[in-house]
């Protein structure tokens, strides 16, 4: 029997046995061949089996459908080992199934290996060295913390994986950042971490559930400095000749037209209401700051980057998470983000110092998570203890590296910068 | 009744909502740094077939739709009323003539089809792909004209028209795709 194998991208692995007759292949589910990729037309190419012969043929008139590199123009008559390319997903052509696959296993043929091709792996390797590099020449000194720790990030919408050692609750880290702060607190100055973060429930294109976060640290750094350092990797990173700043203000100003600092929870409603988001109905119960957060990742940040890297800066002092407020602006966080055709790449702030204010802020994040049925995190912390003996004055900043090995090698889904993603770890 | 949880989405699910049964057809999974995630949701309405795009943030649920897919049998057709029996447990179900929409063409008494059921009743039929139907009545094509960009209608036995090459003859039975309404080729003469 005759088969197809995807070997790259989302299905990577997937087999489908080829039926005497005609196999439609498409996204369509009434389709025998059923792929998830978009790209793929409803009913795209079709097979046809009969006495042994398959042949190949388009049905899209979209003139993306390749066997062995060659446009299939007419119907094409595959042979064993043919290498097929539909739009952006590649199969492999099996004119018998082999003797040694037994049935039970065929599902899950080629699943242990890498979704990203070695010539992937071996680029990001390259990004990850250059990135190393640039840290190195401006003086930082690489870290290493705990990725499994007693204390975790307090945030609403961040849910860290807990894991229960000895009969004591211990977090997978959402970020490098409390072992880090203690670092500074413990003297060091300017430092970098490459480690693994864990964030449950966050799976998709542009998230998987375990990823790779850079994070630094500067004593001194104003924001300003920190965001001209953010520029400068970044453009030598991905090859820019430069990058921009914008305010959030400046931002919702020239693209959805109003304030975000100033206009009434009333007016922001109108302005909503006026927008079609298809919304489900529980948004209504929302607060105003998640109703800024929906406008900005559903009608801002699509627009950001597009041209250079863009950094976001100056969030509004509801959404400043562990930044300090601005001295001079009390409506506003010191606190700045990177985006890039569009995506988020990272986050970073000029750093909360006060630990009373940590304290009040993690209060009133956990009785936001408690009324979101979401368990309670620790609010007293190792952090909490190097606050109150002393963080030096910094900024420090936090970039997702297979997000930027993504865009680095013009891939459009992390998946094909991970060895393994996480339905495959 | 169970219900799934946005950490459950995905495609394939099937839910209730505003009392109508929907299928997850896409989900894309949406999530700023420091926000709140966000679902997108293509839902298609498993009774009229129209497609709803909704948006869920995180910690939104949806109710599970107890729709449950079997094999039947069209059984008979009386005036607006289609006949049909569940396979498995001999249960009948009446279905509208507005329910089976255009499917009415392909189906013969004995058929054996798919059915989609919500809550126990039945809310689609869909017949099998390919459906071999006799033609009862055509006008005679030319001698010799067996070229298959000529077409005619013919009516075939359940009493619908059917676009055939023009060579198809009283008698003939021919081979009809369902989903597409189309002629696919004659499988006999008589």
């Amino acid at each position: 029997m005759a088969y197809l194998i995807i070997t790259n991208g989302l299905d990577q692995g997937r087999l489908f046995r080829l039926s005497a007759g005609q196999n439609i292949l498409g996204h369509d589910e009434h389709g025998q061949l059923q792929v998830s990729l978009e790209a793929i037309g409803r009913q795209h190419a079709r097979l046809l089996v009969s006495n042994g012969h398959v042949v190949i043929e388009e049905l899209s008139n979209s003139d993306d459908t390749y066997v062995n590199g060659a446009l299939v123009q007419q119907p094409f008559h595959l042979h064993h080992g043919d290498q097929i390319q539909i739009a952006e997903m590649e199969l492999r052509f099996y004119s018998a199934m082999q003797t040694s696959v037994s049935q039970a296993n065929t599902n899950c043929l080629e699943d242990f290996a890498s979704t990203a091709t070695v010539a992937t792996l071996r680029e990001r390797s390259n990004l990850l060295r250059r990135l190393r590099q640039f840290f190195y020449d401006a003086g930082f000194d690489e870290v290493e913390t705990p990725t499994l720790s007693a204390d975790t990030v307090v945030d609403r919408y961040l849910h860290p994986i807990q894991v229960e050692i000895g009969g004591k609750p211990y977090w997978l880290q959402t970020s490098p950042e409390f072992g880090m702060k203690r670092l500074l607190a413990s003297g060091m100055k300017s430092i970098f971490q490459v480690g693994r973060a864990y964030r449950d429930e966050e799976q998709g294109p542009l998230h998987n559930l375990e990823f790779t976060m850079v994070e630094w640290y500067r004593v001194g750094d104003t924001t300003q400095q920190a965001m001209q350092f953010l520029g400068e990797l970044i453009t030598e990173l991905l090859a820019f000749e430069s990058f921009e700043q914008i305010t959030y203000q400046q931002a919702f100003q020239k693209l959805l037209d109003f304030d975000p600092l100033e206009i009434s929870d009333q007016d922001l409603m109108h302005v909503i209401a006026a927008l079609d988001m298809r919304m489900s109905p529980t948004w209504q119960s929302l607060a105003r700051t998640d109703w800024l957060d929906l406008l900005l990742t559903e009608f801002i940040q699509p627009q950001l980057g597009l041209q250079k890297p863009c950094i976001l800066y100056e969030y509004p002092a509801s959404q400043s998470a562990l930044a300090r407020i601005h001295p001079d602006n009390p409506l506003v966080a010191e606190r700045f983000e990177l985006y890039v055709h569009g995506i988020e790449l990272a986050n970073g702030y000029h750093e909360l110092l006060d630990a009373n204010e940590l304290y009040e802020r993690n209060l009133k994040t956990n009785a936001l998570r408690q009324s979101d049925n979401r368990p309670v995190l620790p609010v007293d912390s190792y952090l909490a203890k190097a606050m109150k003996h002393g963080l030096p004055d910094c900024c420090g900043v936090a970039l997702g590296f297979d997000r930027l090995a993504m865009i680095a090698l013009n891939k459009n889904s992390i998946t094909e910068v991970l060895p393994f993603p996480f339905p495959r770890a | 009744m169970a219900s799934y949880k946005t950490n459950d989405f995905r495609k394939g699910l099937r839910v209730e909502i505003d009392n109508e049964p929907y299928l997850m057809i896409e989900m894309n999974f949406v999530k700023p740094g420091k926000g709140n995630a966000l679902y997108k949701c293509k839902l298609r309405n498993l009774i009229r077939g129209t497609v709803l795009d909704r948006t869920y943030k995180g910690g939104d649920s949806l109710e599970a739709a107890d729709v449950e897919e079997i094999d039947c049998q069209f059984l008979y057709r009386q005036t607006d009323t289609f006949y049909f029996m569940n396979n498995t447990d001999f249960d009948q179900y009446e279905l509208s003539a507005d329910q089976v929409g255009d499917y009415w063409k392909y189906l013969k008494e004995g058929m054996k089809c798919h059915a989609v059921l919500w809550n126990g009743n039945p809310i689609t039929i869909t017949p099998p792909n390919h459906v071999e139907l006799a033609v009862e009545f055509c006008e005679p094509g030319a001698k010799g004209d067996t070229a298959t960009n000529v077409t005619k209608p013919v009516k075939v036995e359940t009493g619908a028209e059917i676009i055939c090459p023009a060579f198809i003859e009283m008698g003939n039975v021919i081979k009809v795709d369902t989903r597409t309404g189309d002629y696919v080729e004659r499988v006999s003469l008589k």
